[in-house]
């Protein structure tokens, strides 16, 4: 979504447009239960998250502050955190390995793939090892400590593994 | 901090993932506002991982939009929240955490207001500390050179005195002849090495391609010790070389180099043990 456009929606949502609501819905919900999805893995406490995350950003859109960052960082935050939350609370996420986690997303269809077809063949070709810290920690929500552990490597590791992850993906993405 | 040094780090990378400290957080968005390229180089990472994310999509089952928006209605916007604006309030108004963030905000703000100063200078700053270090420098060496000339002075002063205090050393001052009647040199002979040292104590510069020449006179014949030149050190001792028996020492002025044997109506000092 361009800039001017998520600045106008952010303004008609703060001010409780229900079809800007629907709006941000069709937009961001097939990211955001993608990302639930690999977190809790379970199609049912999937929509019972995603449900209870848009409930919260129609609430809590007051407290979305554009300089901090764009609309749908923020809308990730939320929405992951609450799965998070939930699996914390099943205490499931002990029990699921992340290679699971993997594995399953990598299966995980998309919903929009006219525009996105060729840089997700792309995607597929980024390192292993790259591609794991983004989505361990972007999609899964995963401290750096965690990753460490998880990947049996330093820390230090994660750290610039992390970047030159980031950077092989904007390149491919730029591409 | 150099904004290009502080994208380097990694930290923009670990703030959109979350793997950032509360102060590392501050510190972020205090960079970001400050410096355009940080700003940019955040939007950039942030697009790239949308992208990303957009194209891990799975779409929800189409019932679930309808389900949500019919919960909207039993669901107090933002804009109408009363609890949201008391969650927002009261934290800020009774407990310290709020304190500390009203610190924190106005710390940031006083940091953006110095960073952005600072680096709206920096050229300028930058060039005037560097042609104050330069200068600095300047002063430093000057300084280093007059310590080690103190330094070898002292020393220069300290061989002097034990020379002078050696039992073994004979000290025989040449005076000025009539050719030049306030030049003064001095001999410190040691008997027991037969090492010479020469001190300079005020000689007339000689003319070009001329230069001193010492003598000894032993057994009744002229021996050369060596050539010298002048220099503006008073304190220096000049290794000559050794004589065994000397009895008198001499001073001529010969062509540079030397000659074999002394031009005696150049003779400049001379003295005798």
């Amino acid at each position: 979504m361009p800039k001017t456009a998520e600045i106008q929606l952010v303004t008609l949502l703060k001010q409780g447009d229900k079809a800007a609501f629907s709006t941000l819905y069709d937009n961001y919900s097939g990211s955001l239960y993608g990302i639930v999805m690999r977190i809790v893995n379970d199609e049912d406490l999937a929509q019972d998250v995603l449900q209870e995350a848009m409930i919260k950003v129609w609430k809590n859109i007051a407290s979305y502050d554009d300089t901090k960052g764009t609309l749908f960082t923020w809308l990730l935050n939320v929405t992951r955190n609450l799965a998070i939350d939930k699996m914390r609370y099943n205490s499931k996420r002990q029990a699921d390995p992340i290679d699971n986690v993997m594995h399953k997303a990598d299966r995980a269809v998309s919903h929009n793939t006219e525009d996105t077809i060729g840089v997700k063949e792309l995607v597929a070709n980024l390192k292993p090892e790259f591609k794991s810290v983004i989505a361990m920690a972007y999609f899964n929500g995963y401290t750096q400590d965690e990753i460490s552990k998880e990947l049996n490597v330093p820390l230090g590791t994660v750290k610039t593994r992390t970047r030159n992850a980031l950077l092989e993906l904007r390149k491919i993405l730029k591409a | 901090m150099d904004p290009k040094q502080y994208i380097e780090s990694g930290i923009l990378e670990r703030y959109l993932l979350g793997h950032c400290t509360t102060e590392e957080i501050q510190e972020v968005q205090c960079m970001a506002r400050v410096f355009a390229e940080v700003q940019a180089e955040l939007d950039a990472i942030e697009q790239a991982l949308q992208t990303y994310a957009s194209m891990q999509a799975v779409a929800p089952p189409a019932d679930l939009k309808a389900k949500i928006l019919a919960r909207l209605d039993d669901q107090p916007n933002a804009e109408t929240s009363q609890e949201l604006r008391e969650t927002k309030v009261v934290p800020m108004q009774s407990s310290s955490t709020g304190n500390k963030w009203a610190i924190a905000a106005a710390a940031c703000f006083l940091l953006a207001m110095g960073l952005g100063y600072l680096y709206n200078n920096s050229q300028k700053q930058l060039g005037l500390l560097n042609s104050q270090m330069a200068a600095m420098q300047n002063n430093l060496d000057a300084a280093n050179a007059l310590t080690l000339s103190t330094r070898q002075q002292l020393q220069k002063t300290g061989n002097m005195l034990t020379m002078i205090n050696d039992t073994a050393i004979q000290r025989v001052s040449m005076k000025g002849l009539p050719i030049a009647q306030n030049a003064l040199a001095t001999i410190y002979w040691n008997k027991q090495n037969k090492q010479v040292y020469l001190n300079i104590n005020n000689m007339p510069q000689p003319a070009t391609g001329k230069q001193y020449q010492l003598w000894a006179i032993a057994d009744g014949k002229p021996v050369d010790l060596g050539v010298f030149d002048i220099t503006n050190d008073s304190l220096l001792m000049l290794k000559m070389h050794d004589i065994q028996n000397p009895q008198a020492f001499a001073v001529t002025l010969e062509p540079t180099g030397g000659s074999v044997s002394p031009t005696l109506d150049q003779m400049y000092v001379m003295g005798a043990l």
